[in-house]
């Protein structure tokens, strides 16, 4: 059966109109996302292999939780950790890790990445997301220490790609 | 200049070896429409003028593959057969975009939910354009006079591929020929690379700009597919990734000017007024709530490299340009390139040999004439009468059918692929050693693409790829393309050959991969 379109003219036009209003304002103010004018230039921050990236996790995340650090360092501090976080997956999978073991680590990374997103929106002097970030980076380095133990000793921390 | 001349030339030419098999399943799709469904059929299958006749038209074209130059001679049959412009857009417009093929392609390549939000965002685009555009202008279908049926048996056959003939050196050539001009023009227009750091995320104009672009550009299904892919992994704008998909892959300047010549500019005007402003707006609406949030934007990409002109300014091949054009075209061309090409040749020789030598069409009148016999014949039990739309369904359920079975055969078992791939990765790696930058530039996109095959062929086998693979895969796609930038830039050997060693090495882990752990 054909169904024939009957719609008024302005009924029709006000539809198309709001329609495209709602989309384009809901969607075009986009972040700005700042990135580097070199294609695939990496940040600093970030470790060449899987094993810096460990050693790195360990060291920022125990300045974070120490409470030395305070205001824009402390958060400057936590956002280039996160993003070594986020990159886990990526360096682990540049290693001969099996699945199940990348498959912890991985979790690992969820985990932390999102304790260091709450401990952001909680205000980084609570006592509560501070103990909790540390439990879980505690949990977290236990699991990435397990698996950096895997992998073969004579890959160097400071090994280029 | 003549680098310009000569990089359109090739530009064409690839575009058209692309085409090739698209083309020819246009043309199976026009002759059986027109000699076995017939006009009032084919109008009841797609249906005209209405709003369920859109979504029927973009389920159909969604089913059946085609491309932007494939679906030309059907637009002009669904016009013989009084069927009203939107509903012939809405099904031109959403057959080149998916087909199984690079469907299941881009499902693997980022969240699912994209590639389907990018389907529903179509089917917005024909509805609301297509019922807009019904409604302005009502009186679009046209009454054309049907051709008599041929009789059952081998006539129908012999009938569609006349047909097929016809339209092969006919008016569809020359709408076909106007597309891909403008694939040529873009070449002409783009310097080398230039798109490269044009589509970003944080930029505004992104979606525009690729308006502009993807018009008058010619994309297959998979490439606009690929070419997605690429900007999703490089960050770049997912407005500019939906403009690509529904102007690069589903319109071009043939499409255009077929309307024009058809409906007058007005209409044309009005048309591509509704488009520009349907999907402009979505695109600018999908570009936050679909931007991955787990990608490092790159800033630029290689994607769009293939609508500039292949060949810098002042460069020229060592063996003169055509000597390179014709190395390029006989080591980028698929085989079925090579045979939907063979297919339209054929095609094409048998029209030109009819128009010649039959100009009066006695064989179109032979093959609808029916024998006085045929009436009383009577037949036997197994020697059924098949309608004629009875077998035109059966034949587009066979294109889809085979473009299913099509799947398997482009994507194999991952086995196969990974054997395929270690020979592509050690030509490539050899070559960026030795310095054949050439060869190395030929063979690292081979190994891209049998990369994503993998996955693919994966995905198609087991409905899911692990995150492990996936990261494996993505790992020597950023590897090979890293090697990529050291050969395309000149870097210092032992540069090159650090990157080749660290492709070679994620090659390894994702053979290790996929041979030892589970895939599911």
């Amino acid at each position: 059966m054909v169904l024939k379109c009957r719609w008024s003219r302005h009924g029709l036009c006000g539809a198309i109109m709001l329609m495209l209003a709602v989309v384009m304002v809901g969607g075009c103010a986009g972040p700005t996302a700042g990135h580097d004018e070199d294609a695939h230039a990496l940040p600093e921050h970030h470790p060449r292999t899987f094993r810096r990236a460990v050693v790195d996790i360990a060291h920022r995340g125990g300045a974070l939780t120490s409470g030395m650090l305070q205001g824009p360092d402390c958060e400057l501090e936590r956002r280039q950790l996160l993003d070594i976080v986020r990159w886990l997956p990526e360096l682990a999978a540049d290693t001969e890790l099996g699945r199940r073991d990348w498959e912890h680590v991985r979790d690992a990374a969820d985990r932390l990445a999102n304790a260091l997103q709450s401990f952001k929106d909680a205000g980084q002097l609570a006592d509560g997301p501070q103990k909790s970030l540390s439990a879980t980076l505690a949990a977290s380095m236990k699991t990435l220490s397990d698996a950096d133990a895997l992998l073969s000793p004579d890959v160097p921390a400071e090994e280029k790609p | 200049m003549i680098e310009l001349a000569w990089g359109a030339v090739l530009r064409m030419i690839q575009a058209l070896l692309q085409a090739a098999p698209f083309i020819f399943t246009g043309l199976c799709i026009t002759g059986m429409l027109s000699r076995l469904m017939g006009h009032a059929d084919t109008k009841r299958l797609f249906g005209s003028n209405s709003l369920s006749s859109l979504v029927q038209s973009w389920l159909i074209g969604m089913l059946l593959p085609g491309c932007s130059l494939g679906v030309i001679p059907i637009c002009r049959q669904l016009r013989a057969s009084g069927i009203a412009i939107g509903t012939i857009f809405a099904f031109a417009l959403s057959s080149p975009l998916f087909d199984p093929l690079s469907l299941l392609y881009g499902l693997t390549l980022s969240k699912p939910f994209t590639i389907l939000a990018f389907a529903c965002c179509s089917l917005i685009v024909v509805t609301l354009s297509g019922a807009i555009f019904d409604w302005l202008y009502p009186d679009t279908e046209v009454h054309v006079p049907e051709p008599p049926a041929p009789p059952h048996g081998i006539k129908r056959i012999l009938a569609i591929a006349v047909e097929m003939a016809h339209e092969t050196v006919g008016p569809t050539a020359g709408l076909i020929g106007i597309g891909i001009l403008g694939v040529g023009l873009l070449a002409v227009i783009l310097p080398t690379g230039s798109l490269q750091r044009s589509m970003a995320h944080d930029n505004p104009w992104s979606p525009l700009v690729m308006t502009g672009i993807a018009i008058p550009a010619y994309a297959t299904p998979m490439a606009a597919m690929g070419q997605l892919g690429s900007m999703f992994q490089h960050g770049n704008s997912i407005g500019a990734a939906f403009i690509l998909l529904t102007f690069g892959a589903g319109m071009n300047l043939g499409l255009m000017a077929w309307m024009w010549l058809n409906y007058g500019w007005r209409r044309l005007a009005v048309w591509c007024g509704l488009m520009l402003l349907v999907v402009v707006g979505l695109s600018y609406g999908i570009e936050r709530p679909l931007y991955p949030r787990d990608v490092e934007p790159a800033g630029h990409t290689h994607a769009f490299d293939g609508y500039c002109a292949p060949f810098p300014p002042g460069s020229s091949p060592s063996g003169g340009y055509v000597a390179e054009i014709i190395r390029r075209v006989r080591l980028e061309t698929q085989p079925h390139e090579w045979f939907g090409a063979g297919v339209l040749a054929c095609l094409a020789v048998l029209g030109g040999l009819l128009r010649i030598f039959d100009p009066k069409g006695r064989i179109d009148a032979w093959l609808v004439r029916r024998n006085a016999a045929e009436g009383g014949r009577t037949l036997s039990r197994y020697d059924m009468e098949v309608p004629g739309p009875v077998l035109a369904l059966v034949g587009l359920a066979g294109i889809v059918a085979m473009s299913i079975v099509g799947c398997y055969a482009y994507y194999p078992e991952p086995g196969e692929v990974l054997e395929e791939l270690s020979v592509a990765r050690t030509e490539a790696a050899s070559a960026a050693i030795s310095g054949n930058r050439d060869h190395a530039l030929h063979w690292i996109p081979v190994c891209e693409s049998w990369n994503r095959r993998l996955v693919v062929g994966t995905y198609l086998r087991r409905w899911k790829v692990s995150d492990y693979h996936l990261m494996k895969s993505r790992l020597f796609q950023d590897r090979l393309e890293e090697l990529e930038h050291a050969v395309e830039d000149g870097d210092a050997p032992d540069d090159v050959r650090e990157h080749a060693v660290a492709a070679s090495r994620a090659f390894m882990l994702l053979s290790q991969a996929f041979r030892s752990e589970t895939l599911d």
